[in-house]
């Protein structure tokens, strides 16, 4: 009875994880991974690490900032074991040429995809802020997320702001 | 992409939470089951080794008589394998380190494993030591004929040989690993 129990409340909390965050994981994912089968791979893992640790959730931060944090450290795992990624390349802050064409980003689709593509070819360190922003959190939820101050959110979310509308004009 | 979407970041922000296919619970459910079936097959793979590493030194100390061989080949496959499982385990997922503590913690465990790893690289210098130490002894005091006592030694030392190739095969992705983390933190800390 007591095993049947706790199933039943694992089941409905990871059914609630799915409800609440899986959309965000899943975003989250595909901004750090191109490729989909990968991508949906890692998104899962996230969840799955998200409802491990949900029982050690003490509401010291909202709910989804602690999401975001499992969701990030499952993706620094991630990103040093992928045995087949090619070296990281980092862009210059001037915007290099290297993101995809507007012939590749006519390929791609829906206006969704394109944004998320550019997104990819931003640099890490704006791009990490850049998607917080565009999930809707709070700078201090930013600063609080990925361990860095408020100013230096401030600061890169600037920049990453300037940089995506630039890099989607270049794009149009 | 129209001019209203390049320059409002509210619609950009919509645009982009619109973009997320649903996980279900039997998603998941598939994705625990791959993830069980294949550490089952490097259980498997790891199980295989140290009983090929058992299974050769129970036939050097009982079907040849060099116990001492079967002993310490023995003794290696066994703590080997310990080390192995001990530098497996997986970090907990935790929700209250951020990013660049994540990196920090993972650079740190890059750290033990490479510890452990040292110490498998010292254990196997060790273990090939004692085996050539052992087969210049037989070969010295032994009645067996010294093709026998050779094959014996040479037994040994491939079993102990694989494991230090393997060892060396981590490192190279430990290495690559500390590579990428430290990149990371690199570029992420203000």
């Amino acid at each position: 009875m007591t095993i049947l129990l706790s199933m039943a409340e694992a089941d409905s909390s990871l059914e609630k994880i799915l409800r609440d965050h899986s959309a965000l994981a899943q975003r989250l994912a595909s901004s750090h991974e191109s490729n989909p089968e990968v991508a949906r791979d890692l998104a899962q893992e996230i969840l799955v690490a998200v409802w491990r640790a949900w029982p050690a959730f003490r509401h010291q931060c909202s709910e989804r900032t602690y999401v975001a944090r499992i969701a990030h450290n499952r993706i620094v795992t991630h990103i040093s074991r992928a045995v087949r990624q090619p070296a990281l390349i980092e862009l210059s802050e001037d915007l290099a040429a290297s993101a995809p064409t507007p012939e590749e980003l006519a390929i791609q689709g829906d206006e969704s995809r394109r944004l998320l593509a550019v997104v990819r070819t931003l640099p890490i360190a704006y791009r990490e802020v850049a998607i917080l922003l565009l999930e809707g959190f709070s700078p201090a939820e930013i600063a609080d997320t990925l361990g860095i101050s408020p100013n230096a959110v401030a600061i890169r979310g600037t920049r990453a702001r300037d940089m995506l509308r630039a890099l989607l004009e270049v794009r149009r | 992409m129209n001019e209203k979407i390049a320059s409002d970041w509210n619609d950009l922000a919509k645009l982009w939470q619109a973009e997320a296919a649903a996980v279900s619970v039997d998603d998941i459910d598939a994705h625990l089951r791959r993830h069980r079936r294949q550490m089952r097959l490097v259980t498997l793979a790891e199980l295989a080794g140290v009983g090929l590493g058992v299974a050769a030194a129970g036939w050097l100390a009982i079907f040849l008589p060099y116990r001492w061989l079967g002993v310490v080949v023995a003794i290696f496959a066994l703590v080997s394998a310990t080390v192995v499982v001990r530098t497996r385990r997986e970090l907990a997922p935790s929700g209250s380190v951020d990013l660049l503590q994540s990196l920090k913690d993972s650079l740190d465990r890059e750290d033990w494993i490479a510890e452990q790893l040292r110490f498998g690289r010292a254990l196997s210098f060790v273990a090939l030591f004692a085996i050539v130490m052992a087969t210049a002894s037989q070969l010295r005091h032994a009645s067996l004929t010294s093709s026998v006592t050779l094959i014996a030694g040479a037994v040994a030392a491939v079993c102990v040989l694989a494991a230090l190739v393997w060892n060396l095969v981590l490192v190279r992705r430990a290495n690559t690993r500390r590579k990428r983390l430290e990149y990371l933190k690199d570029r992420l800390k203000p």
